[in-house]
């Protein structure tokens, strides 16, 4: 039976980090309740989806999935588990320091989410304010402190490249990470996305910093017993999340809530309207709010797998290449692979090729020159 | 009606004067065009022509004038004013027996204008000055007037002070044609002879001539000869410009309209030729027929090479309508299949290379633009090179020689330093000087074609906030100290880059190139030097930095699709670049070395 990824979008927050292009809108908490009857009414009418599937890991994100109270909370999860086969090993949901409370911690674990994974960005209170965030440093060490009590698994986001971040304040960030030593540490490249506030104020730090950066946390990390498994993820040995990483290897995934993304059946790709309004209307009809739905080709899910594939730091394992499209990898691209071999972008081994530190750096120059034969 | 009541003029006047308004009003005052299918610029029909108020093909319109209780038919030739055009313009002139000078009441004359003056001059044309544009509170028409009398020896004692705009003083503008230009010459010979001063190809009538009847008269269903080509065809239709075309019985001694006769190519229907009747026709054509020869060539290649044969189909479709286009396939490393194209001027390469991309829809690359020079090698071998590419090593060359121009620039007094300064940059030698008013001077200079070709044009109104004028007259070849200057990157070679220039402004120039292209190519994953040489010998270098970062953004929630849709616009980005050697070369960095300082 297959054990797919089940995403919970949730799309309310207190304000719009400066940073943030993620479907989710301040100011909107009045209609939380709505929103989770949709979020429900749409699961049910994924029933047999479920009914065939065994759902293996939840990730609630968001928006501020923290923003809702224990009530609203214990409803979601109640109505989640009264789903078909639902029996989740891993089970996550984001917070932000700012909305994290002792009672939510405590409906989270009571709920059985067992994977709590926090946004902190940075422990610089003058750069969290300048990036729009609504808590200081001190905020998040009482959260995490509290969270502490009620979880064992627990991640912590940063991102660098940020305004006025030197490389020097980047690395106190980790240093004080480190020290308080969660399960897992994302740590995101800053993309600016048009139609974010920093976008238009903000030019981004010079490649340079921002590879140093990176390198650093790599080195950093791995000094401290994190594992670098995927290009901004990091984890304590066995706790990669698995949820993630079902994105990453192919696997089934449903996403309910606005602006979610579903891969199912090996060929098909479905994404949900990224409108509220519309959402919460559609699903008050009893209309599945699914806007677009893709069939991949071969050629398609090729592609796919040796992008997903090529951000894994296991990157793509010759065996398990063969067994899904049999066929083999080596001889397939063996221009490309001699091409990035030569440019220093990828290591091969006996059983796979896997993307060196440069190769990451230079992820899309390495995943296009694969991608070339399409 | 008897020619003597016909008059044939067309209307000189420098951009932006007011020639089209002029014309424009004429037409409606005589109400040739219905209200309904008036609008402004009725003449230039092209969207190009229309869009910068610019003339390029010639046009011409039949309108009736009641004068003295006596109708008059006036045909209006509507003529491009730029230099490129000169001999397209002269041909025009031909075809008429006098001109109306437009000049702007408060800019008076300029260069442009000058030139085509002595053009009409040179045709024999009659003169009348109108100074237009007098409603305007710059306007100072007697001043104008002064100069005109001054420079260019024209009586303005009558001239219709006008605004076009306004509407003011049309009737004027007509009536002084009819008193002031003579009417067509009454011959005795009455063997067809008709000056083409155009061409244009009609899907369905083939090409037409636009001519001017000088003596005889043409029919449907005369044989008639080209007598440039010697080719003969069935006149289909023969008809005059409403401007629309519209067919009449004949054409006679003094008219000017058009003929059809199913031809196929627009070659065959050269400006400047003769139509004779194919038996017993004329043994001597009308004099001033030349053939067309471009005077600056570029390479044209599609952006992206797979749309090589659409480019193909376009310029074959464009040169259907334009005699002067010549082009040819070439090849280059860099960019593949194009064509070496040969233009009249500048602007016609402009306006040639926008056609294309406008309405065939296509991208292109194209290069530095060249001249033709002539080379003599130490075998004594003479050789015409219009690409750089093609000249042969150093070595083998004995002498080289470039095409010069006499130019001559108009600009208020106090840019004379700046603009000689620019000619003397630009490798030119001053002639001569003079005052053409208290303020405003004429410069003459000899200069190089290929300097010219380059940013001089863009170079002079810059350095004389837009007020200079230019015109160039081609003066022949001269010997001259010339080097192919050749760009590298990362040590190969990239041919459409190459540029033949003058030793002393080699180093200039390369520098240049090279710091262009350095903003113009993206960062790859080495380092990339861009060197430019002459011969073995590095005169310049720059270089991009690696690359050192290039990811996609955080995978959220599931959707790949993002992802995929910027690595797939990335991968198309680099559909766009070609490839020297080991360096992928965006499109924009052939055309940056083009663009100014």
């Amino acid at each position: 039976m297959s054990m797919p990824g089940l995403y919970v979008h949730i799309p309310f927050c207190l304000r719009k980090c400066h940073y943030c292009d993620f479907v989710s809108y301040p100011n909107m908490e009045n209609s939380i309740d709505e929103y989770i009857d949709a979020l429900l009414t749409e699961a049910k009418l994924n029933d047999a989806f479920f009914s065939s599937r065994r759902i293996d890991t939840v990730f609630i994100g968001g928006g501020t999935p923290s923003l809702l109270s224990p009530s609203q909370i214990e409803r979601l999860v109640c109505g989640l588990q009264s789903l078909p086969n639902f029996n989740p090993t891993e089970f996550t949901i984001e917070s932000n320091p700012e909305t994290i409370t002792d009672t939510k911690l405590a409906a989270y674990a009571n709920a059985g989410i067992n994977r709590l994974s926090i946004g902190l960005q940075c422990h610089d209170n003058d750069i969290l304010r300048a990036i729009g965030r609504g808590h200081t440093y001190q905020n998040f060490l009482t959260a995490y402190k509290l969270a502490a009590n009620h979880f064992d698994n627990i991640n912590v986001d940063t991102i660098f490249g940020l305004p006025n971040q030197t490389l020097e304040s980047f690395r106190e960030t980790l240093r004080q990470l480190i020290e308080l030593s969660p399960t897992h540490i994302s740590s995101y490249s800053l993309k600016l996305e048009q139609g974010t506030n920093l976008y238009s104020s903000f030019y981004g730090i010079d490649d340079e910093t921002d590879r140093e950066m990176y390198h650093t946390a790599i080195e950093m990390l791995s000094d401290t017993g994190y594992f670098h498994y995927e290009t901004s993820n990091f984890s304590q040995q066995g706790f990669e999340c698995k949820h993630n990483m079902k994105y990453w290897t192919g696997e089934e995934y449903l996403g309910l809530g606005v602006a979610a993304h579903s891969y199912y059946d090996g060929n098909t790709r479905t994404n949900n309207t990224d409108n509220l309004m519309q959402y919460i209307q559609m699903l008050s009809n009893g209309e599945k709010p699914t806007v677009n739905t893709i069939t991949l080709s071969n050629a398609d899910m090729l592609e796919d797998y040796i992008m997903l594939h090529l951000r894994l730091v296991e990157g793509i394992v010759f065996d398990d290449f063969y067994n899904k499209f049999n066929t083999s990898f080596q001889n397939e691209y063996a221009d490309a692979i001699t091409f990035a071999k030569d440019a220093g972008l990828i290591t091969i081994t006996d059983s796979s090729v896997h993307p060196t530190i440069k190769g990451f750096d230079l992820q899309n120059t390495l995943i296009s020159e694969f991608m070339k034969k399409m | 009606m008897g020619s003597s009541r016909f008059r044939n003029f067309c209307i000189i006047a420098h951009i932006d004067h007011g020639k089209s308004t002029l014309a424009d009003r004429m037409i409606e005052a005589t109400n040739t065009v219905s209200q309904r299918d008036m609008h402004e610029q009725i003449l230039d029909t092209m969207e190009l022509e229309q869009e910068r108020g610019i003339t390029i093909k010639s046009q011409a319109v039949r309108m009736i004038y009641e004068y003295e209780g006596e109708e008059y038919t006036l045909n209006l030739i509507d003529t491009p004013g730029h230099v490129d055009f000169t001999y397209e313009v002269s041909r025009s002139m031909a075809a008429c027996e006098g001109a109306i000078l437009v000049v702007d009441a408060s800019q008076g004359i300029e260069a442009q204008t000058l030139a085509n003056v002595y053009l009409a001059m040179d045709n024999d044309l009659e003169i009348i000055p109108v100074i237009n544009k007098i409603d305007l509170n710059s306007a100072r028409p007697d001043e104008i007037c002064q100069e005109i009398e001054d420079v260019l020896g024209l009586d303005t004692s009558e001239a219709p002070r006008i605004s076009a705009k306004e509407g003011i003083g049309i009737e004027d503008v007509l009536q002084a044609v009819i008193k002031h230009l003579p009417p067509p010459k009454e011959t005795e010979d009455d063997t067809l002879k008709a000056l083409i001063f155009d061409s244009y190809y009609d899907n369905y009538k083939g090409a037409i001539s636009y001519v001017r009847v000088v003596q005889g008269s043409v029919k449907q269903g005369d044989m008639i000869s080209f007598m440039a080509t010697n080719h003969q065809f069935e006149v289909t239709e023969v008809g005059v410009f409403l401007p629309s075309q519209l067919p009449v019985k004949s054409l006679s001694a003094g008219e000017v309209g058009y003929i059809a006769a199913s031809i196929k190519n627009v070659s065959d229907t050269r400006v400047g030729d003769t139509i004779t009747s194919a038996e017993h026709g004329a043994t001597e054509p009308l004099p001033g027929y030349k053939d067309v020869t471009p005077m600056v060539f570029c390479g044209i290649y599609p952006a992206d090479g797979a749309d090589y044969e659409d480019l193909r189909d376009a310029l074959a479709k464009l040169e259907l309508n334009d005699a002067s286009l010549i082009y040819e396939p070439e090849s280059s490393i860099a960019l593949g299949f194009g064509f070496r194209c040969g233009f009249l001027g500048l602007l016609h390469m402009e306006i040639i290379q926008e056609r294309v991309e406008r309405e065939y829809d296509l991208d292109l690359i194209t290069t530095a633009p060249s001249v033709s020079y002539h080379v003599t090698t130490v075998k004594g071998e003479k050789l015409v090179v219009e690409n750089p590419t093609n000249l042969p090593p150093v070595t083998s060359i004995d002498y080289m020689e470039e095409p010069i121009v006499e130019t001559t620039i108009m600009t208020p007094d106090e840019y004379v330093g700046a603009v000689m300064d620019l000619c003397q940059e630009k490798r030119g030698t001053f002639k001569n000087m003079e005052y053409i008013e208290e303020t405003r001077v004429l410069i003459h200079y000899i200069m190089p074609l290929n300097e010219i070709i380059y940013d001089f044009f863009d170079t002079l109104k810059s350095r004389t906030r837009g007020y200079a004028s230019l015109d160039y007259d081609m003066k022949g070849y001269q010997k001259s100290n010339l080097v192919r200057l050749d760009i590298l990157l990362n040590s190969d070679m990239c041919d459409a880059l190459s540029i033949i220039v003058h030793e002393d402004r080699a180093y200039a120039r390369g520098r240049s190139i090279a710091e262009k292209l350095k903003t113009a190519i993206p960062k790859q994953m080495f380092e990339i030097p861009i060197q430019a040489a002459i011969g073995g010998k590095i005169i310049a270098r720059e270089t991009v930095k690696a690359m050192r970062k290039d990811v996609l953004s955080k995978c959220y929630g599931g959707d790949i699709t993002r992802k995929k849709k910027l690595l797939e616009k990335q991968k198309k980005g680099k559909k766009r670049m070609r490839q020297v050697g080991s360096v992928a070369v965006p499109s924009e960095a052939f055309m940056s070395v083009l663009k100014m300082d």
